[in-house]
């Protein structure tokens, strides 16, 4: 359950991010349209939302600590990026996906015993 | 009882503008805000307690957003009860001062092929007593190409008595060492019934160019008055430009024009050009109605890295040792501030003369000599700043390395085959914008970049070999004529950051009365892929800043896209928003039935930053 509920957070965390993202491009609202890091913020995004989609196959082996490595470094490296793009939205999502990473970690290893 | 106020110090402190008041409603109608280009305004409704409630009162595009090359610098005019702005694409708006609804358009006819997409706005004139049902008794110009096209400011219909059919064909005397045609990117300067209009040109191209043209003619009919050149009739077969390419100030009390004489060609080599010529790289004074000159002071001798003089000179009168001195302050890309008393061009705080170092291009003889301005203090340090151990650790060492290839003497290194450091360089400094000054307290304040830029002459052979190699625009500036072309880098790593510590820009406040800094701090933010770079690093200006009555600095200029309000006392940033490009201009205060306004051209400018739009937004406080 808390493995499911952590995949789905961290999945809605990526949309957020991917949604977030494609508005700061092309809003002329956000002083981001057209720049390179809502780009790379976009592309972080759809990364995620793969590797969450790659746990739900894949919850425990070599695969999935792997997926769950890269999903931890896209995180920090988007909140990162929100910092630097002064993106409140991207970087509360980032949070919201690091939580959904933390439960997906705990039930992994509650599965793993 | 605001109201009053704000007319009382408009008629009491302020210069006089070319409108004069309308009402209660002191005028923006110049460039710099009012003839002597204070960029001050007495409104006094938006304060530092109530500016973090300021709002968009409106915001609209001119539609001149779909060229992505647009470089807006115009300010916005208020008079004749109405907002008015020229745009990149040679046409003028009028639009309602409270709401932005559009009064009128007019497109120039003339505009003809696309040139650079470039306008630093209009100029207005009205007549002395305007004629009621008259047609052309206030009138806007603005230039298009060559050409200054001059507009009813009541209806948007071409004054069919200026010029040809309200068209004034500036380029036909344009005679001498045509190697261009001239562009009028500057709207001219009103100066009581004259303008002045000056031209912009390319002066790195050829050694021997158009020269620095300044003409006089009547603002009713576009006729010649009056011809001013900088350049002495004897070298004019040795160099070109020395023109005016920005904004002049005027005096209405002495009827003397004030101009900001830039560089002559060709830049960066001057082996041809040793002789002296005083009036280049000037401020210099010229009676309005003869175009005469009154004094000239040169700001840099025998200029041979594009040291423009570049802005306007803003005109105040300081009270110092029980004295009321008619001054200006010069302001100029080397960061120094002339303060000169403006009827004399003397020295209000002293000049010296520094030692330079000395050319080791062959044939080029630097100026032993250079001024140097010690009070006020420049806005840029004389020596060059440290590498930045976070560029050159993450370019692994490349800062360092290039540095070490080229020559850095300080101020004034003259430029060299193997490439010179030039701080400031080209950009500033201080750019076209100039200061702003606050005529009660003679409070002056200036934004500044700090950016380190490579000079390098390339010989002749070396760079038509270039030229067949990567093309024209990659090879550098040809200086046709001279035996080197030259090319300008900035200090960047790989990376595309700079190799210098920050901060990159400033903005400063100093006390006229003493020539004290008040207090300097990083302006702005860097703004790179989207990234926002720390607060203390500051940023790269275009653009000027305006002061208000109620205590606040307002400015646009940063590659960020925003604007700011500043506390002019401290200097601390009290309220930013977000407009859709940088707002490299000068914004315009006015006051419109009871409402203080702030309008920005947020246009951007490609030389800071790619991001480009044609958003006019004005804000004020909340009914």
């Amino acid at each position: 359950m808390k493995l499911r509920l952590g995949r789905g957070i961290i999945a809605l965390a990526a949309v957020i991010a991917i949604g977030v993202s494609t508005y700061d491009y092309f809003s002329t609202a956000t002083g981001l349209q057209r720049t390179g890091g809502v780009v790379l913020t976009g592309i972080a995004g759809v990364l995620m939302l793969a590797a969450a989609f790659g746990l739900m196959v894949r919850a425990r082996g070599a695969l999935a600590t792997t997926l769950r490595v890269l999903i931890l470094l896209d995180i920090i490296g988007t909140a990162v990026a929100g910092y630097f793009l002064e993106s409140g939205c991207l970087m509360v999502a980032m949070l919201v996906a690091l939580l959904g990473w933390g439960l997906s970690l705990c039930a992994g290893r509650g599965e793993g015993k | 009882m605001r109201k009053l106020h704000s007319a009382a110090l408009a008629a009491l402190l302020a210069l006089p503008s070319a409108a004069g008041a309308q009402g209660d409603n002191p005028v923006w109608d110049s460039f710099g805000g009012n003839a002597g280009a204070q960029k001050f305004s007495p409104a006094t409704q938006i304060t530092p307690q109530n500016v973090g409630k300021l709002k968009v009162a409106w915001s609209i595009h001119t539609g001149d957003g779909i060229h992505t090359r647009t470089n807006w610098g115009a300010t916005p005019l208020f008079v004749n009860n109405t907002v008015y702005v020229a745009t990149p694409t040679y046409r003028l708006y009028a639009v309602e001062p409270d709401t932005g609804k559009t009064k009128w358009v007019f497109t120039a006819k003339n505009a003809g092929a696309p040139g650079g997409y470039k306008s630093r706005g209009a100029s207005y004139w009205q007549a002395a007593n305007p004629q009621p049902g008259q047609p052309c008794q206030k009138i806007l110009y603005f230039g298009v190409h060559g050409t200054l096209n001059a507009v009813d400011a009541d209806t948007g219909k071409a004054c069919e008595g200026f010029g040809n059919h309200g068209v004034l064909n500036v380029e036909q005397w344009n005679t001498v060492n045509r190697v261009w045609p001239i562009s009028l990117t500057q709207p001219p300067t009103v100066a009581g019934d004259t303008l002045v209009i000056g031209y912009s040109g390319v002066d790195w191209q050829y050694k021997v160019a158009t020269p620095g043209w300044v003409w006089g003619v009547d603002a009713r009919t576009g006729k010649l008055k009056w011809t001013f050149n900088s350049i002495p009739k004897d070298m004019l077969n040795q160099t070109g430009t020395a023109n005016v390419w920005a904004s002049m100030s005027y005096d209405p009390k002495s009827g003397l024009v004030y101009l900001p004489v830039s560089s002559p060609s060709p830049n960066y080599y001057g082996a041809a050009r040793l002789k002296e010529m005083p009036l280049v790289t000037s401020v210099t004074a010229l009676h309005a109605d003869t175009g005469a000159v009154a004094w000239s002071r040169q700001l840099v001798h025998h200029d041979i890295w594009d040291l423009d003089t570049n802005s306007a000179a803003t005109l105040v009168d300081i009270h110092k040792g029980g004295h009321v001195i008619p001054a200006l302050v010069q302001a100029t890309k080397q960061g120094f501030l002339f303060v000169l008393n403006r009827l004399t061009g003397a020295p209000v705080y002293p000049i010296e003369e520094r030692h330079y170092p000395a050319s080791d291009v062959p044939g080029e003889k630097a100026s032993p000599t250079q001024p140097y301005v010690p009070v006020p203090a420049p806005t840029v340090p004389d020596r060059t700043p440290a590498i930045s151990p976070l560029a050159d650790l993450i370019s692994f060492g490349s800062c360092s390395k290039r540095l070490a290839e080229l020559r850095d003497d300080g101020r004034f290194t003259p430029p060299s085959v193997r490439g010179s450091v030039a701080f400031p360089g080209t950009v500033g400094g201080v750019e076209w914008g100039g200061g702003a000054v606050d005529p009660r307290s003679q409070t002056y304040v200036v934004n500044s970049s700090l950016v380190v830029e490579t000079y390098t002459l390339i010989p002749r052979a070396e760079y038509n070999a270039l030229v067949k190699k990567e093309g024209k625009a990659k090879a550098g500036s040809a200086q046709a004529g001279s035996p080197y072309a030259f090319k300008i880098d900035y200090l960047l790593n790989k990376w595309g950051m700079p190799c210098w510590t920050p901060p990159y820009g400033t903005l400063s406040s100093y006390d006229l009365k003493t020539g004290k800094l008040l207090w300097r701090k990083p302006f702005g933010q860097v703004q790179k892929w989207g990234f926002y770079m720390p607060e203390s690093w500051g940023s790269p200006t275009i653009g000027a800043p305006v002061i208000t009555a109620g205590g606040l600095i307002f400015i646009g200029a940063s590659m960020d896209s925003r604007v700011r309000a500043i506390d002019l006392k401290t200097g601390k940033v009290l309220w930013k928003h977000l407009v859709e490009a940088p707002a490299n201009s000068t914004p315009a205060v006015y006051t419109y039935k009871g409402k203080q306004y702030v309008v920005f051209a947020a246009g951007g400018n490609p030389i800071l930053t790619p991001r480009t739009s044609d958003q006019l937004v004005a804000f004020a406080l909340p009914d």
